[in-house]
């Protein structure tokens, strides 16, 4: 789902919706170099990963995350649920403006890697395949980015992609511009934030008898009230990782996911089970499926993973 | 369609013929909730093996969006479905055969139906899965209806060809020698689906090709988009080598439809391993 969402500005009234109660006038973004939103709430994972993203005038749009310790996989590069995460940020940013005046919500979500990101950081490149009338299509490429917060050098370290339903404008649904005028940059990262353990620790993800769960907090939460898409994407990751890591009996880094969103995740905790298909030496992989534990186990994300032992890259 | 494309249009199975290559059967069989479960069931025959011997897994993506399309059209009645992603997991390619499919509906929406399909090799006595994938359909109404059926449905898998032809010879494809990043194939009317477009079991077919041709080996992740329906043709496909892990190499495929103006087809990305 996208990231942003009405930032309580009214042009006409000049009033937030709190302030100004029964406001039904569609809500406006105003363009700016750096965009303010409501969403991520001050403590939140998006800004404890530290992206930044931008869209640009050209249909493009890339998002940047630091490479730490603290998002790494035992193979040494990100993890490909946090790649998932930053994959989300870019594509649903530039999937939100090419569909105005319509919404999105994201069907489904694919990111591959093919060696682990060096850093500083690493960047995720996203131009738009198709716009159709009840379907978007984004496609990502992924970069090292060793200058920072700046498009990195042309060789891609990996490719994903992002499929949206386009749901039709209602009178609630905000407006944007389509694409800005300038490059538009949305931060959410701040002098107080950033992560102080290993990322999936910081969400929340625990592993108990086999079985990893994800408890529902405001610090994974979408603008829904949900879990963030790119945490329900850890959260595979970490369980196919665990599953694939078990039958080849050695630790064990996923490089692949294709992660499909049935239903937002609202009832936690969100229960992870993983089915191995295959293993042999060095790669395996799995489904995964995650349920709501709450309200009737229903199934909310299906994830399948690749893994490969951690100890190999090329 | 112009009535120029639409003459081309003249399979005489209906847009049938690529079934009757794989062999697909499709029917409902009871379930354990006294309902119907659509599964598929396939030969691994010899013109569908690759060079390690294995099912090629274009010829199990063309299973796959058959009998999951199939299923999500079923659950879309009295509307129907057309595909708009493919993404497949192989664990281990199918060997012994024959393949079941048995797809399951994990989300009906109003405008897309979600299917899972688990791929079975029956001969390899393997309990669980070998493969399993997922694919999204867009929900559509047709303007001459959905197909007439009667359930349970059951359609067998139509009369072998007695002499099939081999793989990329069927498939009219061109340039596909090893290390190619690019081929492609014309648009003959046994490649149509019953809308008279590429089925899409070619589409992925021919993304598998062009991954497999760019780097050899047997394909094994795939994600594959379907944007816009190829309708006059060549369609070609080009290959380009993402990078390479332990376990394989990453390529991303792009078809375009060059008689109509090159529109992008299909994007995919697919991890070829060794074979």
């Amino acid at each position: 789902m996208p990231h942003a969402r009405c930032s309580g500005y009214h042009p006409r009234k000049g009033r937030s919706p709190a302030e100004a109660p029964g406001c039904r006038e569609p809500c406006r973004w105003l363009p700016s170099p750096v965009v303010a939103f409501a969403y991520p709430p001050a403590t939140h994972v998006l800004r404890d990963l530290g992206i930044e993203s931008e869209v640009r005038p050209d249909g493009t749009a890339s998002a940047w995350l630091p490479v730490t310790s603290w998002v790494a996989a035992p193979w040494g590069g990100v993890r490909a649920g946090v790649l998932a995460t930053l994959v989300d940020v870019a594509g649903g940013g530039l999937a939100v403006r090419s569909a105005q005046p319509d919404w999105i919500a994201t069907a489904d979500l694919a990111v591959a890697s093919t060696s682990p990101a060096a850093g500083p950081f690493v960047e995720a490149r996203v131009q738009v395949a198709r716009k159709g009338r009840t379907t978007l299509v984004v496609e990502v490429h992924l970069f090292d980015a060793p200058a920072g917060f700046r498009m990195g050098p042309e060789a891609p370290i990996g490719w994903g992609s992002m499929t949206f339903a386009v749901l039709p404008r209602r009178h609630t649904t905000p407006t944007l511009d389509v694409l800005p005028m300038a490059g538009a940059r949305t931060s959410f990262r701040s002098p107080e934030t950033g992560l102080s353990r290993p990322i999936a620790e910081a969400a929340g993800i625990t592993c108990a008898d086999g079985v990893a769960s994800l408890s529902i907090s405001e610090y994974v939460g979408n603008s829904l009230g949900a879990v963030q898409g790119g945490m329900m994407a850890l959260l595979g990751d970490v369980a196919g990782a665990a599953a694939v890591g078990e039958a080849i009996g050695a630790s064990a880094t996923s490089v692949d996911l294709h992660v499909t969103y049935l239903a937002l995740g609202r009832t936690g905790p969100i229960r992870a089970r993983a089915e191995l298909l295959a293993a042999d030496a060095v790669r395996g992989s799995a489904t995964v499926h995650l349920y709501e534990d709450g309200g009737g186990g229903r199934l909310a994300t299906v994830v399948t993973v690749t893994a490969i032992s951690a100890g190999q890259t090329l | 369609m112009t009535q120029a494309q639409e003459d081309r249009f003249l399979d005489p199975d209906g847009g049938g013929s690529v079934r009757r290559y794989i062999g697909l059967d499709r029917s409902e069989i009871s379930d354990r909730d006294g309902g119907w479960m659509l599964v598929g069931r396939a030969p691994v025959t010899d013109h569908l093996r690759g060079p390690g011997g294995r099912l090629r897994t274009g010829a199990l993506m063309a299973m796959i969006d058959s009998v999951g399309g199939f299923a999500a059209g079923l659950a879309a009645l009295p509307d129907w479905i057309v595909t708009t992603s493919l993404l497949l997991r192989v664990g281990n390619a199918p060997d012994a055969g024959p393949v079941r499919l048995e797809p399951r509906v994990l989300r009906r929406g109003r405008s897309s139906v979600v299917a899972e399909v688990a791929v079975f090799d029956e001969g390899a006595n393997a309990p669980g899965p070998v493969a399993s994938a997922v694919i999204t359909c867009a929900v559509l109404t047709p303007t001459a209806g959905p197909p007439q059926l009667t359930r349970p449905v059951r359609f067998p898998a139509p009369p072998p060809f007695d002499d099939p032809e081999p793989y990329e010879r069927f498939l009219r494809v061109r340039t596909a020698a090893a290390g190619r990043t690019s081929l492609d194939l014309e648009l003959e009317p046994h490649l149509r689906n019953r809308w008279g477009i590429l089925h899409g079991g070619v589409v992925a077919a021919l993304v598998d090709l062009a991954a497999v041709a760019a780097v050899g080996g047997i394909s094994s992740d795939v994600v594959l988009h379907f944007l816009s329906p190829a309708r006059v043709g060549p369609v070609g496909a080009t290959a380009e080598v993402i990078g390479t892990r332990v376990d394989g190499t990453l390529v991303q495929v792009s078809l375009n439809d060059a008689g109509a103006e090159t529109r992008q087809v299909a994007i995919a990305s697919v991890t070829v391993r060794p074979a």
